[in-house]
């Protein structure tokens, strides 16, 4: 979500498109908390995403384009969507 | 062969076509995402598709049924279409939301720049998503390609890094392609999600303030 409101400023530059991103916005915030909660619970996934905020850091990231046949392990994978599932189903559970 | 079927022809002034596909190049659900939004947020009409056949093993890539109480209520099948948007005090706009076709690009991008020069549409930027090895916790990355030399001045001008790879396409390059072939400028714009923030189908989370229109 964060990435796409990105991808649309982007657009909005290039096209002189006029659209409201509020919403975008938004939803981009309440995914942003979504992931860092669920990152807080995961020390290994602290782990990775620290070392890769130091790579960040230190070298202005060239976009590279890289993709999943590079490989990431999958236990250092999240899935969000199943994640963001459970929360709705424990929400309606509470409600 | 397969040809667009119309469900109107609107009288669009010199459209910019934005264009983007579920599936391979839709990391992190950013084409998808933002195809969507545009849709809603421009008061998108639906105007033609192009046909499902020939362009999609669906024993690869399934269509979803809705069963409830044993009975079938809806069968979800791959679908490609154009939207129309003429904002007022702005550009007209066509939108193309569909999914990467498994077979037969050629067929299906010359169906897709049919449309586009019945249109006379002066622009063209694909959107897509790719994983990458950021951290979610800077600002998101977004990068383009360009397929003429004089789009690179705007595409710098608008702060977004210069792609540099060499590896397997998606069909956003081969249209890209296909455009310079026929010499139209298009480019490419591409979200950097993180390789560890993945999501497993096309239909991904969506925060409840945002509804899926999906025909």
């Amino acid at each position: 979500m964060k990435v796409a409101y990105s991808v649309l400023r982007s657009l909005i530059d290039l096209t002189e498109m006029k659209i409201d991103l509020s919403e975008m916005e938004r939803a981009s915030d309440y995914f942003d908390q979504q992931v860092n909660h669920l990152v807080e619970q995961d020390p290994k996934l602290l782990e990775v995403i620290s070392k890769l905020e130091e790579v960040y850091r230190r070298s202005e990231k060239v976009p590279s384009l890289s993709r999943k046949e590079e490989g990431m392990k999958e236990d250092k994978v999240v899935y969000i969507q199943a994640f963001l599932k459970r929360q709705d189903d424990e929400e309606k559970k509470e409600g | 062969m397969d040809q667009v079927t119309y469900l109107e022809k609107p009288n669009l002034s010199n459209p910019t076509l934005v264009i983007g596909f579920e599936g391979w190049p839709n990391a992190g659900e950013v084409s998808s995402s933002t195809l969507q939004y545009l849709i809603e947020k421009l008061d998108a009409k639906k105007f033609a598709s192009i046909p499902i056949e020939n362009f999609y093993q669906l024993s690869s890539s399934r269509p979803v049924a809705v069963i409830k109480e044993g009975r079938l209520r809806e069968l979800k099948l791959p679908g490609n279409h154009f939207y129309y948007s003429k904002p007022p005090f702005s550009k007209d706009f066509i939108l193309f939301q569909g999914v990467e076709p498994h077979f037969h690009w050629s067929l299906f991008v010359d169906l897709l720049f049919g449309l586009a020069e019945k249109f006379d549409v002066s622009q063209i930027l694909t959107i897509g998503g790719t994983y990458d090895y950021i951290p979610h916790t800077y600002p998101p990355m977004v990068s383009a390609l360009f397929n003429h030399e004089n789009l690179k001045e705007k595409v710098t001008r608008a702060g977004l890094g210069l792609t540099e790879y060499t590896g397997p396409i998606s069909i956003h390059t081969f249209i890209l392609e296909s455009a310079r072939k026929r010499g139209l400028k298009a480019l490419s714009l591409w979200g950097h999600a993180p390789q560890y923030l993945q999501t497993k189908s096309a239909f991904g989370a969506m925060p409840p303030s945002i509804s899926r229109r999906r025909t």
